[in-house]
């Protein structure tokens, strides 16, 4: 790794940890006018997006309002997500209802570019809909250097992930998106000067 | 005419009439403690090991408005919500220990009206009810004259012989109104008296020079087995009421390899403690007769003892209890208590356990709550707060 690749990650890497206060979080939003909006895509989760609605928005719209809007993209589900979902009170969608002139090709991404026409926040928030240990560090860890950092564009998280696969749990070799496609894409943008660029939040 | 001034049976009118507004209420504000209720029982909390959930319902008093909680010798959390007045204290608790060891995924799942994992229901949902009291009754626009004094005690169950709570009790110096213990499970439980019990473990070990060529020798399993027939056979009453449950056996460890050693873990409990008392003396001796007659080590450790206790049905807070159960349209199920209600009755305080709402497979990995008769559950535990404030709960 080069002297400016270290340095650069050294300036652009944040632990959630660092974000803790979300209520100055709240203030600082608040004096730049920003409005963040937070977007669980979804197919088939009815397992886990009830908990990840429930606490979302109990801690970080009701309790702190960090987030004002949260809404679920769904691409057809067919199990009870979205009834779920808006039984806690999360704005619900189905992708193909969104720009129906331009026609739907099924799948995450849809979902994703999608939510950019449909919400109405200066930041949009991404998080999956199948995270069994759903915290609000989840999203605070992510908005906050989108908030105190004008420069900064885009955020991406990272972890050490344990990886679910059909045998077992493996204690590490999640973060395959982080490691085999951001951080290389990253790499290759940071060969050039630029005004405004990504994070990686830990 | 304001509450304060009514008579008596006209201010408990009151409050049951409130009941329908209240579960609303609480309906509608579902969410903070609904969110306390999954991230602390996502936290294992095994007895003796409670300290990272404990540490979380301190955060979470903090979050939901007490001033200034804290954590006491024993690992208890606890924080006073002022009252208007303050001359004395309703003690509301919950006990943040679970049968689930470290080991064991603590993944919550929520669905529209059910949330199910392990130690959901014993006692997450318990414990949320009373972190989340500060919050919700300020939501909910309710004060009181008295303090209320919030406690997540460690160490109740098994082996711990409700320590944490005994001790909170023993060194808190405020006069207590009475108190109520919350459980998550079983709405309409209604317990105002603890059962004298005894928990005891035998021992039972194969000494190194066991002839295994002697007649009837064999492993420790087998003598285990045996032993257990041996208590059966001790008489258990009907008058007083009395119950025997062996709880759990271990011993061996592989497929053909006879153990040396096992365990055993009964309980005894009793509406007499001379029954208890007897009933330990036959067991020990039948500890003693076996070790003599098979030269195998039994021995019986005595791990919780405690007597019989409780205030008497006629008393104003168990009436009182019963009258807002039925105005919620649930009929109590009067079940004494082993739980923390002891400590706070031998204490000298009157006290009764609720339970919230409905469960299914308590102590189970997939232990479930109901959500919808949890409302109703909430709005009988805060309507007998409201009632112990008034006074309406003293003989």
């Amino acid at each position: 790794m080069t002297g400016n690749n270290q340095k650069w990650l050294d300036n652009n890497t944040f632990h959630h940890g660092e974000f803790w206060d979300i209520l100055k979080l709240v203030e600082e939003k608040e004096k730049k006018g920003l409005k963040i909006s937070l977007c669980i895509p979804t197919l088939n989760e009815e397992k886990t997006i009830g908990k990840e609605v429930l606490i979302l928005r109990s801690e970080l719209m009701e309790r702190y309002p960090l987030i004002d809007e949260f809404a679920v993209i769904d691409s057809g589900s067919t199990d009870k997500t979205l009834e779920v979902a808006s039984n806690f009170g999360a704005d619900v969608y189905l992708a193909s209802d969104i720009l129906p002139e331009v026609g739907d090709k099924r799948g995450k991404g849809e979902n994703l570019w999608k939510a950019i026409h449909q919400l109405k926040g200066d930041i949009i928030c991404y998080v999956d809909a199948d995270i069994s240990n759903i915290h609000p560090r989840f999203v605070y860890g992510l908005v906050a250097p989108l908030i105190r950092r004008d420069e900064v564009h885009y955020v991406k998280a990272f972890y050490d992930r344990p990886l679910n696969y059909s045998s077992g749990l493996r204690s590490s070799g999640g973060g395959r998106v982080t490691e085999i496609l951001i951080r290389p894409l990253f790499s290759l943008f940071l060969s050039r000067t630029y005004k405004c660029g990504p994070a990686l939040i830990r | 005419m304001t509450i304060e001034t009514m008579t008596k049976d006209a201010a408990l009118e009151s409050l049951l009439k409130d009941i329908p507004s209240l579960i609303e209420g609480l309906r509608e504000n579902r969410e903070t403690y609904l969110t306390d209720a999954v991230l602390l029982g996502e936290i294992p909390s095994p007895t003796f090991g409670e300290e990272d959930r404990v540490r979380l319902a301190l955060d979470r008093f903090r979050e939901n408005g007490l001033d200034d909680p804290e954590i006491d010798d024993l690992g208890n959390a606890s924080g006073i919500l002022p009252g208007t007045e303050g001359s004395a204290s309703v003690l509301v608790m919950a006990h943040a220990d679970s049968v689930f060891g470290s080991d064991v995924r603590h993944v919550l799942n929520v669905g529209s009206d059910y949330i199910t994992g392990p130690g959901i229901a014993d006692n997450a949902i318990g414990m949320a009810a009373v972190v989340g009291l500060p919050n919700l009754l300020d939501k909910l626009g309710i004060h009181f004259k008295d303090d209320l004094l919030l406690l997540i005690n460690t160490k109740s169950l098994g082996v711990a012989n409700l320590e944490g709570s005994r001790g909170f009790l023993e060194t808190k110096q405020r006069p207590i109104r009475a108190g109520i213990c919350v459980e998550g499970a079983e709405q309409g439980r209604l317990s105002y008296s603890g059962l004298g019990a005894l928990r005891g473990q035998i021992s039972l070990k194969l000494p190194g020079n066991y002839d295994w060529n002697r007649f009837g020798a064999a492993g420790a399993i087998s003598h285990l087995t045996r032993f257990v027939s041996q208590v059966m056979e001790i008489p258990v009453p009907k008058e007083p009421k009395t119950k025997m449950v062996f709880g759990a056996m271990h011993s061996g460890s592989s497929f053909n390899t006879s153990p040396r050693s096992g365990s055993l873990s009964f309980e005894i409990s009793s509406e007499g403690d001379e029954v208890v008392d007897e009933m330990e003396t036959q067991v020990n001796e039948l500890c003693e007769q076996y070790s003599m007659e098979t030269g195998i080590q039994v021995e019986m450790e005595v791990v919780a003892k405690r007597k019989n206790c409780g205030i008497p049905f006629t008393h104003p807070l168990v009436k009182t209890t019963r009258s807002i159960m039925s105005e919620a349209g649930v009929t109590p199920a009067v079940d004494p208590s082993t739980g923390d209600l002891n400590s706070i009755i031998l204490a000298g305080h009157p006290g009764v356990t609720l339970g919230l709402t409905s469960a299914e497979n308590v102590r189970e990995a997939n232990e479930t709550i109901k959500l919808e008769p949890l409302y109703s559950g909430m709005a009988q535990m805060i309507t007998l707060l409201r009632a112990i404030d008034l006074g309406l709960c003293e003989s």
